[in-house]
């Protein structure tokens, strides 16, 4: 019953390096666009 | 008769609830107790040991009144929004008392502004000497915003053992909408569990890189763990006066920007994503919204900002520009710059955007505020039905969808409600906007500060200031209560105490 909502496994892990890895992709993105405006 | 025994009911079973969250929230200050404990703090100690005394008596008094109820009446929907709103305002005024107590504020409204800026996770403050205030007030002021954040319902029904059948009620009165599982002390519990492991990575992250950068290991800590909180509360409050620009570090600044940009996004996709359904982040409404707005209101200012040589190169132009925008934009509130910066330097084209970007906001059901990405999905998809509708002859029906983390039919209630909600807000910020002017402010300011109190944000141009007048603070109280809680909850309470007064007047009348 638990297991239904807590996911104190592998899946904390990925979750979170997503997360991460997502929202580091954005902002290089947005550095990216940045650096294009100042050239 | 039995009208007056009903009316009776409710107010009990309201009183119980309302009670349950207050003593919930007031456990919070053994916290901070044991921090000025710790660290030796008698004074600060003896201002929370009377303020969680008077917050339990306050808590155990209303369950008690409502105790013999609580078994015997359902909890309905106006019960739910009702509790909901008075515990925060109740709330505000108990959580207000260690501040008052500790002398660094002016006035107990000043008290009262910076409590509902942390619990709305707006951010704006009013205390003053900041930099020099007790370690056990400054983990008060962030355990506020953190909890401010997950929402003090959503704290109180974690804990909840029994009576959890009106709970969704409640939950829902606190502008939280997303069942993430069928239960709701579940789904509760699970807001905070995913905020409790970003606590852990997040502090101690801050923490090395706090210490990379120069502060002692103890400091480190604390100015870790304060900042996470707020970061991911998208609250804004942070323990130096010059908030971020303090740190004067891109790593710093990096961090933060990755904990609020993750704090601002819906509990229900972090479930998804941390389910495994990593597409979710791509198809749902609100992070293609978000998207969307954040890079184009992020270009535009960082062109303005290079075309006008504000800042002399790129990476500048990254830190201040950016940060500020997206800080804005995920209704965090931590700023990198003196207030005055933005109005002085800047000018008025990037000060426009970023209250365009603070009025947008950040995910429905997540620690951010203004109208929701969400909500502005649903009025553009609207517009793209409409917009077909009229192209396309009465021979093609076709059903307009959103993705929100299942496939949801764009009705005309949804469409509705978005709209309701967006023009609630914009009639906030006009008035606070015309407030400000009233009262001596420029436009622009009073229209930066406007958009910044009704997006719980917290970012300031300069006016919120312990000198600013009294009819200002409460408006920025009530615009930041009303912004937080999606105005509904608080028309309900509204509602229920003017008919409650009406009922007793036309009484007084008759007698």
């Amino acid at each position: 019953m638990e297991g239904d909502y807590i996911m104190i496994n592998k899946k904390i892990i990925g979750g979170v390096l997503t997360e991460i890895g997502y929202t580091l992709a954005f902002l290089f993105i947005l550095y990216g666009i940045n650096m294009i405006l100042a050239r | 008769m039995n009208k007056t025994r009903k009316s009776l009911d409710d107010l009990k079973i309201i009183n119980f609830y309302v009670g349950y969250v207050i003593m919930g929230t007031a456990s919070l200050m053994l916290i901070p107790m044991v921090t000025s404990l710790i660290f030796k703090e008698w004074s600060v100690l003896l201002d929370f040991t009377i303020s969680i005394n008077m917050a339990f008596s306050l808590g155990i008094f209303l369950m008690l009144t409502g105790k013999n109820k609580v078994d015997k009446v359902k909890v309905q929907w106006k019960h739910g929004l009702i509790i909901a709103s008075s515990s925060w305002l109740i709330l505000t005024f108990l959580c207000a008392v260690p501040y008052e107590l500790s002398g660094k504020t002016a006035s107990f409204l000043d008290a009262c502004f910076d409590v509902m800026s942390g619990f709305t996770t707006t951010g704006l403050v009013l205390t003053q000497d900041l930099d020099h205030i007790s370690l056990g007030l400054n983990m008060w002021r962030h355990i506020i915003t953190f909890v401010g954040g997950q929402g003090m319902v959503v704290l109180a029904l974690s804990f909840m053992v029994k009576h959890t059948l009106g709970a969704y009620k409640m939950y829902v009165g606190e502008g939280k909408d997303v069942g993430l599982v069928p239960n709701v002390k579940n789904t509760a519990r699970l807001i905070w569990k995913i905020s409790i492991v970003y606590l852990i990575i997040g502090t101690v992250s801050l923490w090395i890189n706090g210490m990379f950068i120069g502060l002692q290991p103890v400091s480190a800590f604390f100015h870790g763990l304060f900042i996470f909180m707020s970061a991911w509360s998208t609250g804004g409050f942070a323990p130096m006066s010059q908030n971020i620009l303090y740190y004067h570090s891109l790593s710093y600044e990096l961090l933060t920007m990755i904990f609020f940009v993750i704090g601002s996004l819906n509990f229900a996709l972090h479930y998804a994503v941390w389910q495994g359904n990593k597409k979710e982040v791509f198809k749902n409404i609100e992070t293609q919204s978000f998207f969307i707005t954040a890079l184009i209101i992020s270009f535009f200012t960082a062109l303005k900002l290079t075309n006008s040589g504000v800042y002399s190169n790129g990476i500048s132009v990254f830190r201040k520009g950016i940060y500020n925008v997206l800080s804005a934009h995920t209704t965090t509130g931590f700023g990198n710059l003196y207030a005055r910066q933005f109005a002085t330097e800047w000018g008025d084209f990037p000060v426009v955007m970023l209250i365009i970007a603070m009025l947008i906001g950040g995910s429905a059901c997540s620690t951010a505020g203004g109208f929701k990405g969400l909500r502005l999905g649903v009025v553009f998809k609207s517009i793209i039905a409409e917009v077909n509708k009229l192209l396309n002859s009465d021979r093609k029906i076709k059903v307009f969808k959103i993705h929100h983390i299942k496939e949801i039919v764009l009705e005309d209630g949804l469409v509705k409600s978005a709209y309701l909600i967006i023009t609630c807000y914009i009639i906030l910020f006009f008035i606070g906007t015309a407030l400000g002017t009233y009262y001596g402010y420029p436009v622009l300011s009073s229209a930066f500060e406007a958009a910044s109190v009704t997006g719980n944000v917290g970012l300031s141009i300069g006016v919120t200031t312990p000198t600013m007048p009294n009819v200002m603070k409460i408006y920025y109280i009530i615009a930041m209560y009303l912004g937080r809680l999606e105005f509904i909850s608080v028309f309900a309470l509204i509602g229920v105490s003017f008919g409650g007064i009406k009922k007793l007047w036309l009484k007084l009348l008759k007698q």
